[in-house]
């Protein structure tokens, strides 16, 4: 485990928080345009834990939440980016979901009827993706990699078995997880949710090169 | 009843306690696997992550116990050495969601399916019958595993309780 930490730098955590916080900071603008609702947020952690810790981190594996998943990679044919591989993961809290739902519909949402389900479970994806290409397309500039990132994916799930899937994307060789963590609040609406950004060392290792830092 | 002994992702338990509960929570794609000789009471749980070590060979030293391969067999020889007998193996096994899925089709990756298949390989290698599953689908799963009576008990959201 110690090995896993000390492969990361003082400079290379401060580094990733700087990105955390541009790549979100850009989210929580995008969120905020689309609900209409000023969007608060806290300096992002860069956490390197055990799985288990992980999850903790996230309220607890039985804890309930909305998670939409995207994954990113570098452009085929892009030498510079094609080592990049990462996940972003937007967490809403279940009480949060139906609200921000209902903001995004200007109150249309009423929560239980089956076609309003339908409408909430595409309209968190969506937010999801708008949010996720916000964060993408600001470390894209700011390192001048070609990123490609996929289409929204939800789970309404235990937050244990959601994590289940970046845990075992980018959990294989360490018995750590590397994640950039970013909560999300709403000044006068309950918008509780966060945005994390998962990834492996080579990609790490692909950032801090292009931002010109020795690894 | 005993308070459950937890096992955590990528980790196993053996016990020779006739009255042992082990747990395990929430999980996804991972794949709890739960070994026990039906003479002895003799078991264990285990919460796999991934399928196959051998993937990996090339990278240094890997955790035996987030790996299909190496965890089941490293669970049964633990279990052998506390008094199992091979031939007295059962295994119910939970887990493997598709925990993603997309409005405009598809879903993310097959990491919860691929760990599935890879479980009952092993298991079928190590010739121990699987007498109970409840596997796939796309919903996360905690599971109970009582060694007095072989009950794998499966708790997801929004559903019944089920005892297998």
């Amino acid at each position: 485990m110690e090995k896993a930490k000390s492969a990361y730098t003082e400079l290379e955590i401060d580094v990733l928080r700087e990105l955390g916080n541009i790549g979100a900071g850009n989210a929580a603008t995008s969120l905020s345009s689309l609900l209409n609702e000023k969007v608060d947020m806290a300096v992002p952690n860069v956490r390197i834990t055990s799985f288990d810790d992980a999850v903790k981190s996230f309220g607890g594996a039985e804890h309930l939440a909305a998670g939409v998943l995207l994954s990113f990679e570098g452009l085929e044919g892009d030498e510079a980016s094609k080592d990049i591989r990462g996940m972003l993961l937007f967490i809403v809290e279940i009480e949060s979901a139906n609200d921000i739902v209902s903001m995004l519909t200007g109150g249309m949402y009423e929560p239980g009827s089956p076609e309003f389900e339908e409408m909430k479970l595409s309209a968190l994806q969506e937010i999801g993706n708008i949010m996720g290409a916000a964060y993408i397309n600001s470390i894209a500039t700011l390192t001048g990699l070609g990123l490609n990132i996929s289409v929204p994916y939800l789970a309404i799930d235990m937050v244990g078995a959601i994590l289940s899937i970046p845990i075992a994307e980018f959990g294989a060789l360490s018995d750590n997880v590397l994640f950039i963590e970013e909560g999300f609040i709403g000044q006068d609406k309950n918008i509780n949710s966060s945005m994390s950004l998962f990834a492996g060392s080579e990609t790490v290792d692909t950032i801090m090169r292009r931002l010109g830092i020795e690894v | 009843m005993s308070e459950a002994i937890v096992v955590g992702i990528s980790d196993w338990k053996a016990s020779t306690k006739k009255d042992e509960v082990f747990v395990t929570y929430a999980l996804g794609s991972c794949v709890g696997i739960c070994l026990r000789d039906k003479v002895s009471n003799i078991g264990g749980l285990s919460h796999i992550m991934l399928p196959y070590s051998k993937e990996f060979k090339d990278c240094g030293e890997l955790n035996r116990m987030k790996f299909a391969d190496t965890a089941i067999l490293d669970m049964y020889k633990q279990l052998v050495k506390l008094g199992a007998k091979p031939e007295n193996f059962t295994a119910k096994i939970a887990g493997g969601a598709n925990m993603f899925q997309s409005s405009v089709g598809g879903s993310m990756g097959n990491i919860g399916q691929r760990n599935v298949a890879y479980v009952k390989e092993v298991l079928k290698q190590l010739k121990v019958p699987i007498i109970a599953e409840d596997t796939g689908l796309n919903y996360g799963r905690t599971v109970f595993f009582d060694l007095a009576t072989n009950v794998m008990k499966v708790q997801s959201l929004g559903k019944e309780i089920k005892e297998l």
